[in-house]
């Protein structure tokens, strides 16, 4: 056997045992996804054990001084399904962006302390994402909630899982 | 006669499927990743707050042009030319074949690295195709060709196997509500199959069941015989299928079809 040959099977040997360590809920898994920069630790629990059953909404609101605050306005990234989008989908990425987004800053606010969130990276990405948006006249700051529904045909049960502080947009 | 003859033949075939689902992706990227950049979700100014010991080097500012919007749209559109010139130009396998190969791979990389969000596992077994036809090529040698198959056969059977027995595990997944709750929601459902599941509970535990059957037994087509291998491979490309048709997750399809003719590979020189 070549070096060559050696340090590829060598490779693929310890790629395999790390992916292998990946899919097991243990502490392992975690440190390993924190330090994979490249995402060569594949996570292949499609859809279990929890099962992505809510869709995620972006809301924010502008607050002209203190006290004149206008309604909540919600960002739609979703679209509906159409029959070409299994060939071609580019929107998907943005609605999985969004989800992973508020899936991390919801659990960045269970374990951070406020202020600590307001410093987290999706809390900055949120907040830079509603910062473009229009705003109305006379703002002074901007608002953001996440909010989770039991998908399409039940927004009206929507709950709120993040409010943001007041930032200038 | 058998297809694949050999494993640089299978690994030549899943990588072609691969590099088409890379140029599916980065046209869909050229399309929709403007928007997600202008809007602020892609702000690199941001994400590189993930990555500390890349500002502490110096490394920023280079890193805020390579890796900014423009920057990113240069590297989608090399990855794309890169990808037809690997489909209809280089010989296979060769050297000038596995060193583009290898910036395409190092090109991927870089896109996991600049967007934390929005990637998901077709992406990732994509990668695990192009890395293992990659160094195979690298090393141009038949016996390391025939590992990198068979790793490409062992990710795809761990992938159905974590996939299947995590299903079975859910409480949600054996009752069968979890299919409708999924397909209701917009972000991967489609209001009519979400509906038409809900309205038809039967069908909807039939339907969880198999996806739970087939990918936690899928490990199962290296000791079955041969028509019963082929049956549950078809039954779990039909799945990929399905997703692409009800979910949208078109590159999944691709994405995973890739492996295939590793696996179709593995089988034969199991069975030799």
């Amino acid at each position: 056997m070549s070096i060559g040959e050696a340090v590829g099977a060598g490779v693929f040997a310890l790629w395999f045992l790390v992916s292998i360590a990946g899919q097991l809920p243990i502490a392992l898994q975690r440190r390993l996804r924190r330090h994979d920069a490249f995402g060569l630790v594949p996570q292949w629990t499609f859809f279990a054990p929890r099962p992505g059953v809510t869709d995620v909404h972006l809301l924010y609101r502008d607050w002209a001084g203190d006290r004149t605050v206008g309604p909540w306005r919600e960002i739609h990234l979703r679209t509906a399904r159409r029959w070409w989008h299994c060939l071609w989908n580019p929107n998907k990425r943005a609605k999985k962006a969004l989800l992973d987004m508020s899936q991390e800053l919801a659990a960045a606010a269970r374990v951070l302390s406020p202020i600590a969130v307001q410093g987290s990276m999706p809390y900055l990405l949120a907040l830079a994402f509603v910062s473009r948006q229009p705003h109305a006249p006379g703002t002074e700051l901007t608002q953001f909630m996440l909010m989770r529904s039991p998908g399409t045909l039940r927004q009206a049960e929507a709950q709120p899982v993040f409010v943001s502080a007041r930032h200038r947009p | 006669m058998t297809w694949p003859e050999g494993p640089w033949q299978a690994l030549r075939a899943s990588e072609v499927v691969a590099l088409v689902s890379v140029i599916v992706v980065h046209l869909e990227w050229l399309v929709a990743g403007r928007k997600l950049h202008e809007a602020g979700l892609g702000d690199w100014e941001i994400i590189s707050l993930r990555y500390p010991a890349l500002v502490r080097r110096g490394l920023d500012r280079p890193l805020g042009v390579l890796l900014g919007w423009r920057g990113m749209r240069a590297i989608s559109v090399a990855m794309i030319i890169a990808a037809l010139a690997l489909l209809f130009g280089l010989a296979w396998p060769g050297p000038a074949h596995a060193v583009v190969l290898l910036g395409v791979v190092l090109g991927s990389m870089v896109f996991v690295l600049r967007n934390p969000y929005g990637m998901d596992g077709s992406d990732q077994m994509a990668q695990i195709v192009l890395i293992s036809a990659c160094v195979a090529s690298l090393v141009g040698s038949e016996p390391l060709a025939r590992i990198a198959c068979w790793f490409v056969a062992a990710q795809l059977t761990l992938s159905y196997a974590t996939a299947g027995i995590a299903k079975l595990v859910a409480r949600t997944w054996r009752d069968g509500s979890a299919m409708p709750r999924i397909m209701r929601t917009e972000t991967y459902g489609a209001a009519a199959a979400g509906e038409a599941l809900r309205q038809r509970p039967r069908l909807a535990l039939v339907a969880a069941w198999g996806v739970m059957l087939v990918e936690a037994g899928f490990v199962l087509v290296f000791v079955l015989p041969a028509p019963a291998a082929w049956t549950l491979m078809g039954l779990a490309l039909l799945f990929h299928l399905g997703t692409a048709l009800m979910m949208g997750l078109n590159s999944f399809f691709l994405a995973f079809l890739s492996a295939y003719p590793c696996l179709l590979w593995c089988l034969h020189d199991l069975r030799a």
